[in-house]
């Protein structure tokens, strides 16, 4: 009787996801309506607000125009490598700190206080430091990158060892697993959406972050050329190369943390959840 | 004294809490024995059964297992705490690992050689009757199928003794009927040690070929019935009912039903 229920069950889920995949137009569609509303209400604003918001048509032509500008590559890669290594720092820096606070008691009451702070300071306060401190250098910018970055990440990962299932804890202690066996095999497959979170926030958050500091110190990226074209009040050139840069950071996501999520994730596919 | 489990004198609270979980528990487990737990909610049953796993440590009290103390006046010893096999109300199987991979880790943990881990596999989900689910989900499997699967883990890492606690209280009548004659036929043919905690006097009489009854919490073990009706058993047998019947008289008193019916009743005038 019992192998008749899971059976319909198994088919019933199997329908489930097979009605998911075979209707791709509907993954499609609502990102796509969405960015075709967002151009009807942008045109019209560019009217009353000429001279300050480019039109749609502007924009493209000065994105188009970038696409193929040497330089612009060479921004692009400066950015692109200070935003990278900014969140890897925070990532792996924070999940460690994170792991530790969730972990030892001791430890998150030693450090919570630093986190909380580290929260509530403004970006823009601790860049200004920081160059204060240690002048116009790539490694104060990639130093205070990581110093806005890491607090996020930490409290993403902090809140998700909170949420470990205890019954599953006691379970692995009672099987005497060992500790690298609960770290790979409950821990961590536990803190995989979290840290995924994390890895994705900790990334886009490093985007905004570097542009400022670009902007304030740094000539050679993205930031720096928004600033420059902010100057000369090309608004056209501000939006294109901040939509070129979006359109990297998309790419990132879409080609990196998706296609890495649906490997982990995948058993929930075959799952059924 | 002189059993495969001893355990005396057994307390334990609750980090810094005033009121002991349990207090002055004696118990002794034959090997082989199919040994019930039986206490009202809140008594400490399934306390003892962390103590003895090892996942708690006593306040006080002594632990012995086949003869090796594994506490000793509330200090643990420096003896290996003996393999264990443990099955937990619910089945804490990892959903993200299909049923072999949740036996495979268990008995990698337990240092069983990996050439071994496809037969003992295979000999367990068969005579638990789930070998068409060996590379399934959790989560596609019905509850009892996923409570085999976590007998069949117990089992897999070859334990010195398997402990239950309240493993069949959240399924169907049905379904854990079936299952408990599962389980004393894989008991039957393994002779594994069980301790089994139940608030259900007619499962361990069912059961168990030793009912430990518990006092109210803080709890103590105050009788150890012998059962001695033959098996296989059936829950209309009555002899069954008859035992059954002694416990619970014995039980409404020890648990304080009778003292509430007179407060009751007096409260009513």
């Amino acid at each position: 009787m019992t192998v008749e229920i899971v059976t319909e069950r198994t088919a019933l889920e199997q329908a489930r996801i097979a009605g998911r995949s075979g209707r791709w137009w509907k993954n499609l569609l609502p990102p796509l309506a969405a960015l075709v509303i967002l151009i009807l209400l942008w045109w019209p604003l560019t009217i009353p607000l000429r001279g300050f918001l480019p039109t749609p048509l502007a924009v493209f032509e000065a994105f188009a125009e970038a696409w193929v500008t040497p330089e612009f590559y060479g921004h692009l890669a400066n950015t692109f490598r200070r935003v990278v290594i900014g969140a890897i720092a925070a990532f792996l820096v924070g999940s460690a700190i994170g792991i530790l606070m969730g972990r030892s008691r001791v430890f998150e009451g030693f450090v919570l206080p630093w986190v909380m702070i580290a929260l509530a300071l403004p970006g823009p306060v601790v860049i200004l430091f920081t160059i204060l401190l240690l002048g116009l250098e790539e490694t104060t910018l990639l130093l205070a990158l990581w110093i806005c970055v890491t607090p996020f990440v930490v409290n993403i990962v902090y809140e998700s060892v909170k949420a470990l299932d205890p019954g599953l804890t006691d379970m692995a202690v009672a099987y005497r697993w060992s500790n690298s066996q609960r770290y790979r095999e409950l821990i961590f497959p536990q803190m995989a959406p979290a840290l995924f979170s994390a890895g994705r926030f900790g990334f886009a958050l490093s985007w905004k972050i570097v542009v400022i500091i670009e902007a304030l110190s740094l000539p050679n990226g993205i930031g720096g050329q928004l600033e420059f074209f902010f100057r000369l009040l090309r608004s056209d050139k501000v939006v294109a190369w901040t939509l070129c840069f979006t359109v990297v950071m998309i790419l990132v996501d879409v080609l990196g943390f998706r296609t890495a999520e649906r490997r982990v994730f995948a058993w929930r596919k075959e799952a059924a959840l | 004294m002189g059993g495969f489990i001893d355990i005396a004198d057994l307390t334990f609270r609750y980090g810094d809490a005033e009121v002991l979980a349990i207090a002055g528990v004696d118990l002794t487990v034959q090997k082989g024995e199919f040994s019930c737990i039986v206490g009202p909610s809140g008594c400490g049953k399934s306390t003892l059964l962390t103590i003895l796993s090892g996942l708690a440590a006593p306040e006080t009290g002594t632990v012995t297992i086949e003869g090796t103390a594994i506490y000793k006046d509330g200090r643990r010893t420096d003896e290996e705490l003996p393999r264990c096999g443990y099955m937990f109300q619910d089945s804490r199987l990892l959903p993200w690992r299909t049923v072999r991979d949740n036996l495979n880790i268990a008995m990698k943990a337990a240092g069983i050689p990996e050439e071994q881990w496809n037969d003992k596999l295979a000999d367990l989900l068969r005579m638990l009757r789930i070998e068409a689910f060996a590379d399934s989900w959790p989560l596609n499997l019905s509850g009892g199928q996923r409570h085999r699967v976590a007998i069949a883990r117990a089992l897999a890492i070859e334990p010195a003794f398997i402990l239950m606690d309240e493993p069949f209280s959240t399924l169907d009548e049905v379904t854990a009927r079936f299952l408990r004659t599962e389980l004393l036929d894989v008991w039957a043919r393994t002779g594994t040690t069980i301790v089994f905690v139940t608030h259900s006097i007619r499962e361990a009489v069912f059961l168990a070929d030793t009912v430990n009854l518990m006092t109210k919490g803080p709890g103590r073990v105050f009788d150890a019935r012998r059962i001695t009706v033959p098996r296989p058993r059936t829950y209309e047998d009555p002899n069954l009912a008859e035992v059954e019947g002694a416990i619970v008289e014995t039980v409404l008193e020890a648990w304080g039903y009778y003292d509430q019916d007179v407060v009751t009743e007096e409260t009513a005038r």
